[in-house]
């Protein structure tokens, strides 16, 4: 008899002695998020029913298929980027908030644009009215980057920023200080969120119409391939489909196919995959109310990842087949009841992240869901993520949960599913046809739905929220949380009104034309707009007239089919 | 018959958070009512016209990104000068108490904050528009 067969043996024995207590079990078991039902507990015959092989499904760290890990020694080297996302309404009060948090050991700065920053518009455009420096930075000229990053040299400190939609001003103004500082572009480590797909779907905000968007990716990933190829030129936003609803198969499933979506559109232009599938990563969430199933998640598209570069694109180079993972956790989980309670639940999502091989982390804060984060709350995401990489002894051993009966039996589960529902998006015709098609909006509505009732029945427990309630009193939490100061739009509006004054505006009305016709043209590689956008911004062109320039070739995406 | 009750719900200004309200459109939908979604970036204007033209009962507003005593006063303003008296006002989303005694000076009926049961905000405007309605007939 094989082992596993007396496995099942034993398993079959155990059951019928534990009948009446399993039976009741039966009636009501645990579920994942997505309703995959969970048994009581797991064996080496589960894993033997998945076909498991260690050497093919798992084998070792910085081998393919990375299931255990990108690379061989993993958080023993160093551990993951503390990244904790964050800006205040002006440059220069976030110059000092960056400075601050590099000085408390945050090893990645994120960057937090405001609304018209986000979606191309000016301080002083009437549309940007009430918004301006809001939820981030107010940024609208190289001039505000400048600021940002007064004092703060760009080559020594990992910089991220949260733009989308515009990334391609955003990213020219991140080269041109970079080199201007004295970087090495060739060395130059950081990285742009850049994902415009995922904004049709989940998060809103959007400008361009898909197609518009597509070549923008594109165009930035050749030409940061080329200029700077150690950048992170697109952070695929899983973590905002998450956020929007999707469960986790869902959220695996789209964020891969957006992936594959830009690395398809690199190759409709003629170009090799290999030349920019290193700069396409990953921003996913890991939550403390989903431990193992986003643990066995991310193993899982780690796999999958790897996999789909060799079935799809022939790819061999290894620092090609990497699935780069930014971890971080939803603000959508905490609760606005003892909001202290909300530093729990992040260092928990610290522990996922770091247990789940992750590049780099960022926590939500206890007070997200009342402002914007204090610096105060800021530094205690900035501890949690030290106190997990420095004290608990995660960062010794890589991939510790590998071998686990329940996390490799789920990781394969997670796999299975979400290459199932790629496969869906691929009979679409790809992830820009399924948006347009509205087939991913309408799924995502479903889950969060689903999740939102389970959430009010009490199903899915929220402490503080749905049980364990304290009195309204005792519920107040941080009494002091972040306040926009009410005159920043008036300062702001001022300051675009001087730049205007004081620069070139015969260099900007020249670069602004020359963005025009290139953008006149059929997108390709000899018509990036990456180009263009530099000279602009070199020459102090805002967001506004860049992205207004933009608008009046490209037009604007049709809401109505908005998520 | 008395007619089902119609609802606009829209967002305002530039905030693309729209998880939330599209729940609570789809739990108002379930609960029989008949829900217009502006979707996002609306006008002030737009939002009150769509009311007008749409002859609705309720409007519903989001605001996630701290913009809420920018927009929402306004609406309720624009909503007054158009005569929509009789048009019940809610808003949701991310909303500090000390701003709610201001929004309902302002005309807002009722503000959800974030965490409330979906059967709340429903089982409110069932009666808030019943009220109103029954104000109207007498």
């Amino acid at each position: 008899m094989s082992d596993i067969e007396r496995i099942r043996q034993a398993e079959r024995a155990w059951a019928e002695a534990n009948k009446a207590d399993l039976d009741e079990d039966a009636r009501q078991p645990p579920r994942t998020d997505f309703g995959l039902a969970l048994k009581p507990v797991y064996t080496p015959a589960d894993l033997a029913d998945q076909k498991f092989d260690y050497l093919t499904d798992l084998g070792l760290p910085g081998a393919f298929p990375f299931t255990r890990g990108n690379s061989a020694r993993m958080y023993r080297a160093t551990p993951w980027r503390i990244g904790q996302y964050a800006g205040f309404a002006t440059a220069r009060e976030s110059n000092t908030l960056f400075k601050n948090l590099i000085a408390h050991g945050q090893t990645e700065l994120s960057l937090a644009f405001d609304l018209p920053s986000q979606l191309g518009y000016d301080p002083d455009d009437p549309r940007a009215a009430g918004e301006v420096g809001r939820v981030g930075i107010s940024l609208a000229s190289l001039r505000d980057w400048e600021t940002i990053f007064d004092g703060i040299p760009m080559d020594k400190v990992y910089v991220y920023s949260v733009s989308n939609a515009q990334a391609v001003v955003t990213i020219a103004m991140h080269l041109a200080l970079a080199r201007r500082q004295g970087a090495d572009l060739a060395k130059l480590r950081g990285g742009m969120q850049n994902d415009v797909l995922k904004e049709y779907i989940a998060r809103g905000n959007y400008i361009f119409p898909i197609e518009a968007g597509m070549r923008l990716a594109a165009d930035t990933l050749l030409y940061c391939a080329r200029h700077v190829p150690e950048y992170w030129t697109i952070n695929v936003g899983g973590y905002h489909i998450c956020e929007a609803g999707a469960n986790t198969v869902h959220e695996g499933a789209y964020t891969l196919s957006i992936a594959l979506a830009y690395l398809d559109q690199v190759q409709r232009l003629g170009v090799p995959v290999e030349k920019v599938a290193s700069k396409v990563s990953f921003l996913m969430t890991p939550n403390h109310n989903r431990f193992f199933e986003d643990i066995a998640k991310f193993r899982a598209c780690r796999r999958l990842w790897a996999r789909l570069m060799v079935e799809r694109y022939g790819i061999t180079d290894p620092n090609c087949q990497v699935f780069r993972l930014y971890a971080h956790n939803g603000g959508s989980v905490l609760t606005r009841q003892q909001p202290e309670t909300n530093i729990t639940r992040s260092a928990i999502a610290a522990v996922v992240g770091a247990l789940a091989g992750a590049q780099n982390i960022c926590l939500r804060t206890m007070d997200e869901c009342l402002g914007i984060p204090s610096e105060e709350s800021q530094v205690i995401g900035i501890r949690s993520q030290q106190v997990v990489a420095y004290e608990t002894g995660i960062a010794n051993v890589v991939d510790p949960l590998g071998g686990s009966y329940y996390v490799e039996w789920l990781t394969t589960e997670y796999e299975r599913r979400i290459r199932e529902e790629i496969g869906k998006i691929d009979a679409l015709g790809g992830m820009a046809a399924a948006i347009a098609g509205g087939t991913v909006q309408s799924v995502i509505t479903h889950d969060a739905l689903t999740l939102q009732r389970r959430i009010d029945a009490g199903e899915v427990v929220k402490v503080g929220l749905n049980k364990f309630q304290a009195a309204e009193d005792k519920a107040k939490g941080p009494r002091r949380y972040y306040r926009v100061d009410p005159t920043v739009e008036q300062t702001r509006r001022a300051e675009v009104a001087a730049l205007r004054a004081e620069r070139d505006n015969d260099a900007v009305r020249r670069a602004l034309d020359n963005l025009r016709r290139t953008a006149e043209r059929p997108a390709g590689v000899e018509a990036n707009l990456m180009e263009p956008v530099m000279e602009a911004v070199l020459a102090y062109a805002t967001m506004g007239e860049i992205c207004g320039t933009l608008r009046e070739v490209f037009g604007t995406y049709d809401k109505s089919m908005a998520a | 018959m008395e007619r089902r009750i119609r609802v606009l719900i829209a967002k305002a200004g530039l905030d693309g958070h729209q998880a939330g309200i599209r729940l609570v459109a789809h739990a108002l939908r379930d609960a029989g009512m008949e829900v217009i979604y502006l979707g996002l970036y609306n006008t002030v204007e737009q939002i009150v016209q769509a009311a007008i033209e749409e002859n609705v009962d309720a409007v519903g507003l989001s605001s996630l990104c701290g913009a809420h005593m920018e927009v929402i006063p306004k609406v309720a303003a624009e909503m007054r000068a158009n005569g929509l008296d009789d048009v019940v006002l809610i808003a949701g989303g991310v909303i500090p108490n000390k701003d709610i005694p201001a929004l309902s000076a302002a005309g807002v009926d009722r503000v959800f904050k974030g965490g409330t049961p979906l059967a709340e905000i429903t089982d409110y405007l069932t009666r808030a528009v019943g009220a109103k309605r029954a104000r109207l007939a007498g």
